[in-house]
C-alpha cells in the first residue's frame, strides 16, 4: 500500500532555503598558466596532436571501429555508435593489458581506469564494459577531434553537399577507408573480429590475447604500411586543404626537434627534466649561433621559448606553494587582513636553507645583490637543477632564485628568430606569458627592491591576486583555494594546493606517437634513434 | 530557490541593496549574465562596509577593480546611522519582473553558497505584485535618503521604464524598518502570548538584550533557539536572558557544525503562525529599533501553518541536534572590528563629458587645500583641485579638465586629500556611460531569425577568406569564453573520468572545434551559415574594443557596434549578414592599432592595417561587394580604424607610440597601393555633409594629420591629394569656436556687423592683458586667411556680461599691417606703439604677452581711427 505523507501548505511569499549553487572541485591551474602552454602555445606548435591522443595505432583502431559500425549495420544513430565504440575500446585496452609486451603497465591505453578494477578477475572471459563514462569514450575525448583535424572524419551533424547532414561521424573519404582497412587486414583473422565484435556476452581471455598478438598498440612496427599511413596523416605534405600542410609541416619540425633531443640525451625519452633541458639548450645554442637551418632555428627558437615559459610558471608555482602553506597553517578563524597577512608573508616567505639561503636579512638585501650571490653558488648548475632544488626544498628565495637565474640565461632576444618572440609573447587571459612577464619583473627590479619587496611583489601580484581572478571567472566551480571575504582573505585549507612546477608540454605525445611510429627505440638506457628518426632530423636541420 | 538563474539577460533593471558588496563576484560572473544594453543595474550598499573593501584593495593595488563600477552598473555606498542592511533583489523587465528579500548579501557567499534563506516574488503573482509596490515606495525612500542625483535619475529611470510598478499597494508581506521597529510589526500581528517562538540568526548583540526582550514581548511557553556555528553573542548573557525567560527552553546545532547566515523568527500559537526572514539578526538596532537607532533591514512577514514554520527552520542538511543551554555559554561576540566612519569621506566622484572631474565628500575638519589623486594601474597621480562649495562639514571638490585631461587615460579609482589628510577611494563614476546603457531601456531586445540563404558562392565569403589568411590579433586576444569552458570542462572531466581526463588541454578539442569552421574542403563552397561561423569566429578573435574614460556619448555613437537584436524588425538574411560582417570589421578596426601587435611583429601589424583597408575600400567600390557594409556603416568603420591608428584625444593612436623608426617599419609592412586606397577612402567617406558627417571630419582630423605626416594616408594622386588637404583644413566658425574652448578655456562668440566679424570673448579676465586673447587673434587669423594674414581684420571685444553685443566692453580693432586701436571703459582711446604685423603678432604668442605690451596710455585722434573701431 502507498504511503501517504502530508505537506503542509506553503503560502505564496514564504520564503525558502537558497540552494548550493557552486560545484566545489579542485579545478586545474590555479595560477592561470598552464593554459598558456595548453591552450594558446602548443596548438600552434603540434596542430592536432592532444595531451591524451598518445598512442598512434589508435588512429587506425578508431577508423576501423567507425567503419565496422556501418559495415555491421549496427544502428543509424550517434547513440548507438557510442555504445559500440566504448565497448570496442574496452575490449581492445583490454586486449592490451594482455599483451605479452605491453602487459598492464602500459601507457596511454583508453579506459585504463575501468580495466585496472578488473586486473585481478580470475577467470576465463571477460564481462564487456564501457571504456570511459563520458560519451564516445577515449575516442569523443582525446581522438575525434584529432580525425577530424586530419579531414578523416565528419563529426555528427556535418552538412554535405547534398545538404543531408551526416547523423553520426563516419568516415570522411578514401584515405580514411584505406587506414581502416590496414587495421582491419591485421585482426581480420581472429576471433574477436570474427565472433565477438559488436556483441553483448562474456568475451573469452584467449580471444582478446590474440587480438594483442595481432594489432597491440605496441605492435604497430610489425605493420609497415599502417604506420607509414599514419606517418603520412601525421606529416606528409598530401593533406585535404592547403591549410594542413603548413600544419604538417610544423607538426614534423616538433617531432623531429623532439627526435634530436633524443639524439643529443638519450634519457629525454623517460626523463622529462632532461628533456626540457634539451629543448633550452637548443634555443641557447641558437642565440649563440648563427648557424643551422632557418628551420632548425626556428623550431628550436619556438620550443625554447615555451620551456622558459615552464620555468618561469615553476618560479611562480613554487611561491604559491609557500603562500598556500602558510596561509593554511596561520589562519585566524575569520581569515587574514591585509596588514596581518602581510606580516606573515614577510616573516615566512623569506625563509629559505640551503643553498638559497640568503647571506643577509631578505627585508636589507637588495635583490642585485642575492642575485650575484645566486649566480655564483648556481654557477655550474641547469636551469632544471635550480629548479629541482628549489622543488625540494620550496620557499619564496627558492622560486625567486629560479626566476632571476631564468631572466638572467635567457637568450637575447635580438639574436633569437621572430618566432622566439612570437611564442614568447603568448599571454593568458589573467597572466603574462613570457615576455611580458620579464618585462614587468625588469621593470620592478630597475627600482632596486629588496628581495622581500620584490617576493612580496611576486606573491601579491601573481599569486594572490591571479589566483581570485582566474577562480572568480571560474564560477559556478568554486576553485578558490582563498578568496576575500569582508575584507579579509581566507584561505580553505581542505582544498589540495599541489605546487605545479614546470609542466611536461605534450612529452608523453611526442614521445609515444614517435616511439610508435618507429622514430626511436628504447633501450635500457633510454632511447636510441631509428634511421627513420634520423632521417627526419637531419630534414630538419638541413632543410633549406 | 537558486540565485543565479534570476540574472538574465532578458532583465534590463536590476537593483540591489545589500550590506556587503562581493565586488569580484558579480562582476565576473552575475553581472555578464544580465548582458548589455539596456541595463540599469545598481548596487547600494553599506557605506562603511564598501569604504573598507576599497581600502583593502588600494592596499593590495588592486583598484583596477573598480574600473566598471560607476561605468556598467551604478555603485552607491549609502550612509546610515547604524548599518545599511537589506538584502534585497530587484530583477525588472518592461512587462514583469521578480523581487528576492533574503538574508544573503550580494556575493558569492549569499546567493551561491547555500544557508541562506530567501523570499520570491514575481510580479505576475497579485501577492507578488503588491510585496514588490511596497518594496519600489520603500526604495524610493531610500534613494531620497542618498541625497545623490545620479541615483535618483536611475530611480526615475526605472519607475519610467517598467510602467506596471505603479498601481495600488494593497496588502503586502514586505515590511521595513523606517517608521516601525520589526519586532512591534511582528507584535502587532501576532500579539504578546505564543505558544511557540523559534530563532535563528548568525549574530546578535553582545548582551542577547534582543533576544530577552522578544521573549519578554510574546512570553512564549517554548522558545527554541537554533544557534549555528560562530553564532556571536556573549554566551553566559545569552543562558541569562534564555533562562529568565520562564520558557521551556530547546537549543539546537547543526551537527557538523555549519555556519548558517539565514536569520529567522517563527512565532505560532494554536494553528496559527508567523515567520519574519529577511535581513534582520537578533540584535537591537535591526529589531527594536527604528530611524536614527536602527540599522536599516527588509523583511518579510508571512503567515503560514505551525508546521510550516517548523518544517523551514528544520532544514535536513544542517541536521539540528539538541544541545543544552548550559553548551552556549561558551559563544562569544568575539568578532572583527566593523568598520567606521572615518574624519575625511569622500562619498563618490565623477567625471563628466568635458573631463572635468567632480568630488562629494564629508569632512569632518576645516576644510583648506585640496588635491585630487588618480588611480591607475601603475600610477597613481596627483592633481589640483578647488574645494567649490564648502559647507557644514559637507563639499564638492572639482578637478578643471586641463589638469586632469592627460591622466584621464584608464584611471579606475579617485581618493581625495584635503589639509594633509587622505580619504578612502572610490571608483571614478562615468554618468554619461550610465545614461547610454540607460538610453536603450525600453527598446525590446530580439535576436536574429535564422537563415536559410542559399548564397553559396557569396563575395563576402572571398572577403572573409581574406581577412582570415592575412589578419592577426592573438597578440590581444583574450579569449575569455573558451578558456573558461576549457576550465569549466576540465573539472567536469574529472569526475566522469578519472586520471584521464585530468589534463586541461585535452579540451583543446574547443579550438579544434573553432578551427573547423576555418578548414574546409576546397571543393566545397562556403554557406551563409559557415560564413557566419567565419564572422562570428573573426569577431571573437579581435579583442574587444578597451573601455576607456572621457568616453563622449552623443549621436554620433551610432558609431558603435550595431546591435543584433535593436530592432523591431524581424531581421532578412541579408541584413543579418551585413550586420554581423561589420561589427566584425569593426572590432578589428578598433584593435588594429593595438601596440601589443606591433611589439610582436611589425609585419603582422602591418598586414593587418593593409587588410583592413583593403577590405573597407572593396566594400565601397567594388560593385559585387557592396552593399555588406551599409552605407551609414562605412563611416562609421573608417573613422575607428582611423582613430585606433591616428588617437583621438587623451586616447593616443598607434602612429602616436611609435618612434619614427618604428613607423618606418610599419609602413614598409603596409603596401603602398593599401596606403593610397585609405587616402581614396577617406575622401569619399569622411564627406563633410550635414552636421553629423562635420562633427566627424572635426574629430577625426588630427589623427587624419598624424597618418598623412609619416605616409600611413597616402595620396595617389593630385585629385585625391586636394581632396585630402580639403578635408585636413575644413573649419568653420561653430568648430572653432569649440575648438577654442577646448583649447583655451575662453568662450567666444562670432557676432557679424556691418563692418565685419567681432570676437566677443568671456572667459577672459581682461581681453588686453590676457595673453589668450593674443593667441585667440593669431589662431582666427589662421583659420581666416590660412597662410595669408595680409590686411586681415579682427575686432576683438571682451563680454563681461554688463556689456552687450560688444557695447561698453574693451574692444581692439586690430588690421594686419596697420596700427591696432584700443577702446576700453574708463579708458582713454589709445593706437598702438607699432603696426601689428603678423612678426609682432607671433612674437606676443612666443613671448606670452598680451594685448597691453602694444599700448601705452594716452589719447588718440578720433576722426584717425578707422570705421571699424568706432
Amino acid at each position: 500500500m502507498a504511503q501517504v505523507t502530508v505537506v503542509a501548505d506553503v503560502p505564496n511569499g514564504f520564503p525558502s532555503w537558497v540552494e548550493r549553487d557552486i560545484i566545489i572541485t579542485n579545478g586545474h591551474d590555479p595560477l592561470g598558466l598552464e593554459t598558456i602552454a595548453s591552450v594558446r602555445i602548443l596548438p600552434l606548435l603540434l596542430p592536432g596532436v592532444l595531451a591524451l591522443s598518445r598512442r598512434a595505432r589508435y588512429f587506425t583502431l578508431h577508423q576501423f571501429v567507425l567503419d565496422e559500425f556501418v559495415r555491421r549495420k549496427v544502428g543509424t544513430t550517434s547513440r548507438e555508435l557510442d555504445h559500440f565504440m566504448r565497448r570496442a575500446e574496452y575490449e581492445y585496452g583490454y586486449a592490451v593489458k594482455l599483451c605479452s609486451r605491453c602487459g598492464w603497465d602500459a601507457r596511454g591505453v583508453l579506459g585504463d581506469i575501468a580495466l585496472r578494477q578488473h586486473r585481478w578477475d580470475a577467470g576465463l572471459s571477460v564481462t564487456r564494459q564501457l571504456s570511459i563514462q563520458t560519451r564516445m569514450g577515449g575516442y569523443g575525448l582525446f581522438y575525434r577531434s584529432p580525425l577530424i583535424f586530419f579531414g578523416l572524419v565528419l563529426g555528427e551533424g556535418t552538412e554535405l553537399q547534398s545538404g543531408k547532414k551526416v547523423p553520426f561521424d563516419c568516415l570522411a573519404g578514401p584515405r580514411a577507408r584505406d587506414l581502416a582497412q590496414l587495421f582491419r587486414d591485421r585482426v581480420a583473422p581472429t576471433a574477436w573480429y570474427k565472433r565477438y565484435l559488436g556483441r553483448d556476452d562474456a568475451i573469452p581471455k584467449k580471444a582478446l590475447a590474440e587480438l594483442a598478438e595481432a594489432a597491440c598498440l605496441c605492435r604497430l612496427g610489425e605493420a609497415p604500411t599502417e604506420r607509414a599511413a599514419i606517418f603520412d596523416v601525421l606529416f606528409s605534405d598530401d593533406q585535404p586543404v592547403e591549410e594542413a600542410i603548413d600544419e604538417a609541416q610544423q607538426r614534423r619540425r616538433s617531432f623531429a626537434l623532439n627526435l634530436e633531443a633524443i639524439a643529443k640525451d638519450e634519457t629525454s625519452v623517460d626523463d622529462v627534466a632532461a628533456w626540457r633541458h634539451q629543448l633550452w639548450t637548443f634555443a641557447d645554442g641558437v642565440a649563440r649561433s648563427p648557424g643551422g637551418s632557418t628551420a632548425y632555428r626556428g623550431t628550436a627558437a619556438q620550443w625554447g621559448a615555451l620551456i622558459a615559459r615552464e620555468y618561469q610558471q615553476a618560479g611562480l608555482s613554487i611561491i604559491w606553494n609557500v603562500v598556500c602553506e602558510v596561509g593554511n597553517r596561520n589562519q585566524p578563524p575569520y581569515g587574514f587582513t591585509t596588514s596581518e597577512l602581510d606580516a606573515l608573508l614577510a616573516v615566512e616567505l623569506a625563509k629559505a636553507t640551503g643553498r638559497f639561503k640568503m647571506p643577509k636579512a631578505a627585508s636589507t638585501m637588495p635583490v642585485k645583490e642575492y642575485e650575484g650571490h645566486i649566480a655564483g653558488e648556481f654557477a655550474e648548475s641547469t636551469l632544471e637543477q635550480i629548479l629541482r632544488a628549489g622543488v625540494d626544498a620550496p620557499s619564496g628565495p627558492a622560486g625567486l632564485a629560479l626566476l632571476l637565474e631564468l631572466r638572467r640565461r635567457l637568450p637575447n632576444r635580438d639574436a633569437m628568430p621572430d618566432q622566439w618572440r612570437h611564442i614568447g609573447g603568448i599571454d593568458g587571459s589573467h597572466q603574462e606569458g613570457l615576455i611580458h612577464f620579464l618585462a614587468e619583473f625588469q621593470r620592478r627590479l630597475d627600482s632596486n627592491p629588496t628581495v622581500l619587496e620584490l617576493l612580496m611583489w611576486l606573491a601579491q601580484h601573481f599569486v594572490i591576486s591571479r589566483h581570485q581572478h582566474i577562480a572568480a571567472s571560474k564560477l559556478p566551480r568554486f576553485t578558490f583555494r582563498f578568496r576575500r571575504e569582508l575584507g579579509r582573505l581566507r584561505f580553505y585549507p581542505d582544498r589540495a594546493h599541489r605546487a605545479f612546477g614546470a609542466g611536461d608540454p605534450r612529452w608523453e605525445p611526442l614521445m609515444l606517437l614517435s616511439e610508435d611510429l618507429g622514430l626511436w627505440r628504447g633501450t635500457e638506457t633510454g632511447g636510441t634513434l631509428t634511421p627513420e628518426g634520423y632521417a627526419m632530423v637531419n630534414d630538419l636541420t638541413h632543410a633549406v | 530557490m537558486k540565485f543565479r538563474p534570476l540574472f538574465h539577460p532578458r532583465c534590463s533593471v536590476f537593483w540591489a541593496t545589500t550590506y556587503t558588496f562581493d565586488i569580484e563576484t558579480f562582476e565576473s560572473h552575475l553581472l555578464p549574465r544580465l548582458g548589455g544594453a539596456p541595463l540599469n543595474a545598481v548596487v547600494l550598499a553599506d557605506q562603511n562596509h564598501l569604504e573598507a573593501e576599497w581600502a583593502q584593495l588600494a592596499a593590495v593595488g588592486e583598484l583596477f577593480q573598480l574600473g566598471r563600477a560607476g561605468r556598467q552598473y551604478l555603485l552607491r555606498g549609502i550612509e546610515w546611522p547604524h548599518r545599511f542592511h537589506p538584502k534585497t533583489y530587484f530583477f525588472g523587465r518592461p512587462d514583469s519582473g521578480t523581487l528576492v528579500v533574503g538574508s544573503g548579501n550580494c556575493g558569492l557567499n549569499g546567493f551561491l553558497n547555500g544557508n541562506e534563506v530567501a523570499t520570491r516574488f514575481d510580479s505576475k503573482d497579485p501577492a507578488g505584485m503588491s510585496a514588490i509596490r511596497h518594496w519600489a515606495a520603500w526604495m524610493t525612500r531610500v534613494v531620497h535618503e542618498t541625497d545623490d542625483s545620479l541615483c535618483e535619475e536611475q530611480w526615475r529611470n526605472v519607475q519610467r521604464s517598467l510602467g506596471w510598478l505603479a498601481g495600488p499597494l494593497g496588502q503586502s508581506t514586505f515590511v521595513h524598518n523606517l517608521d516601525e521597529s520589526l519586532s512591534d510589526q511582528l507584535r502587532r500581528r501576532v500579539g504578546d502570548r505564543l505558544d511557540e517562538l523559534h530563532l535563528l540568526a548568525p549574530f546578535c548583540d553582545p548582551g542577547a538584550k534582543a533576544i530577552a526582550s522578544l521573549a519578554s514581548t510574546f512570553h512564549p511557553k517554548r522558545l527554541c533557539l537554533y544557534a549555528p556555528d560562530r553564532m556571536a553573542v556573549d554566551g553566559p548573557k545569552l543562558v541569562r536572558a534564555l533562562r529568565a525567560s520562564g520558557a521551556r527552553i530547546e537549543v539546537r546545532r547543526p551537527d557538523p557544525q555549519a555556519y548558517v547566515h539565514a536569520k529567522l523568527i517563527g512565532a505560532m500559537r494554536g494553528k496559527q503562525g508567523w515567520l519574519l526572514s529577511g535581513s534582520a539578526n537578533l540584535s537591537q538596532s535591526a529589531l527594536l529599533s527604528t530611524g536614527q537607532h536602527a540599522n536599516c533591514e527588509a523583511a518579510v512577514l508571512v503567515e503560514a501553518a505551525p508546521a510550516t514554520i517548523r518544517e523551514l527552520f528544520n532544514k535536513p542538511e544542517l541536521a539540528w541536534k539538541t544541545s543544552s543551554v548550559d553548551e552556549l555559554a561558551s559563544l562569544t561576540h568575539d568578532l572583527p572590528p566593523e568598520p567606521t566612519a572615518p574624519q575625511l569621506r569622500l562619498l563618490r566622484a565623477s567625471i563628466d563629458e568635458h573631463g572635468v572631474v567632480t568630488a562629494f565628500f564629508r569632512s569632518i575638519a576645516h576644510v583648506g587645500e585640496a588635491r585630487l589623486r588618480l588611480w591607475a594601474p601603475e600610477t597613481e597621480k596627483d592633481v589640483a583641485a578647488a574645494v567649490v562649495v564648502p559647507a557644514g562639514g559637507s563639499g564638492i571638490l572639482i578637478a578643471s579638465a586641463e589638469t586632469v585631461s592627460e591622466e584621464l587615460e584608464n584611471v579606475c579609482a579617485v581618493c581625495i586629500i584635503v589639509d594633509k589628510q587622505k580619504s578612502g577611494y572610490v571608483p571614478l563614476e562615468e554618468p554619461a556611460s550610465l545614461r547610454a546603457l540607460l538610453e536603450a531601456v525600453g527598446r525590446e531586445r530580439q535576436d536574429p531569425d535564422g537563415l536559410t540563404l542559399d548564397d553559396l558562392s557569396s563575395p563576402l565569403g572571398q572577403l572573409v577568406v581574406r581577412i582570415r589568411e592575412r589578419v592577426d590579433f592573438s597578440a590581444v586576444l583574450e579569449d575569455i569564453e573558451v578558456t573558461k569552458t576549457i576550465a569549466a570542462g576540465a573539472a567536469g572531466m574529472d569526475d566522469a573520468n578519472g586520471d584521464e581526463g585530468i589534463v586541461i588541454e585535452d579540451l583543446n578539442e574547443l579550438l579544434l572545434r573553432r578551427r573547423r569552421h576555418l578548414v574546409r574542403p576546397r571543393s566545397t563552397l562556403p554557406t551563409i551559415d559557415e560564413i557566419l561561423a567565419e564572422i562570428q569566429a573573426l569577431r571573437d578573435e579581435a579583442p574587444a574594443p578597451a573601455h576607456r574614460l572621457h568616453v563622449v556619448v552623443g549621436k554620433h555613437e551610432e558609431g558603435g557596434a550595431e546591435n543584433d537584436g535593436q530592432t523591431k524588425h524581424k531581421w532578412s538574411p541579408t541584413k543579418r549578414l551585413q550586420v554581423r560582417f561589420s561589427n566584425a570589421l569593426d572590432r578589428m578596426c578598433r584593435a588594429a592599432g593595438d601596440l601589443r601587435i606591433f611589439d610582436r611583429d611589425p609585419e603582422q601589424a602591418g598586414r593587418n592595417i593593409e587588410t583592413l583597408i583593403d577590405v573597407l575600400h572593396a566594400c565601397h567600390f567594388r560593385e559585387e561587394v557592396n552593399g555588406f557594409v551599409s552605407l551609414p556603416r562605412m563611416p562609421v568603420l573608417t573613422e575607428h580604424l582611423l582613430l585606433s591608428l591616428g588617437g583621438s584625444e587623451g586616447s593616443p593612436g598607434l602612429a602616436q607610440k611609435l618612434t619614427e623608426a618604428d613607423l618606418a617599419d610599419l609602413l614598409k609592412s603596409t603596401a603602398l597601393e593599401s596606403r593610397q586606397r585609405f587616402a581614396e577612402l577617406i575622401t569619399h567617406v569622411i564627406a563633410p555633409g550635414g552636421h553629423e558627417g562635420k562633427e566627424r571630419l572635426y574629430r577625426l582630423q588630427p589623427a587624419m594629420q598624424r597618418l598623412v605626416d609619416p605616409g600611413i594616408i597616402a595620396p595617389a594622386d593630385d585629385d585625391v591629394r586636394e581632396r585630402l588637404t580639403h578635408l585636413l583644413h575644413l573649419n568653420d566658425d561653430e568648430h572653432w569656436t569649440a575648438t577654442m574652448w577646448r583649447k583655451h578655456r575662453v568662450s567666444v562668440r562670432i557676432h557679424p556687423t556691418a563692418s565685419g566679424k567681432w570676437l566677443l570673448i568671456s572667459g577672459s579676465t581682461s581681453v588686453l592683458d590676457d595673453p589668450a586673447s593674443v593667441q585667440l587673434v593669431s589662431e582666427w587669423l589662421w583659420y581666416v586667411g590660412g597662410d595669408n594674414w595680409d590686411g586681415a581684420q579682427v575686432r576683438l571685444a571682451i563680454f563681461d556680461g554688463h556689456a552687450h553685443e560688444g557695447i561698453g566692453a574693451t574692444r581692439i580693432a586690430i588690421t594686419v599691417g596697420d596700427t591696432a586701436w584700443l577702446q576700453a571703459p574708463g579708458r582713454v582711446d589709445s593706437q598702438s606703439s607699432e603696426k601689428v604685423t603678423r612678426r609682432v603678432i607671433e612674437a606676443l604668442v612666443a613671448q606670452h604677452q598680451p594685448w597691453a605690451a602694444l599700448f601705452v596710455a594716452g589719447s588718440a585722434d578720433a576722426r584717425q581711427r578707422p570705421a571699424a573701431a568706432r
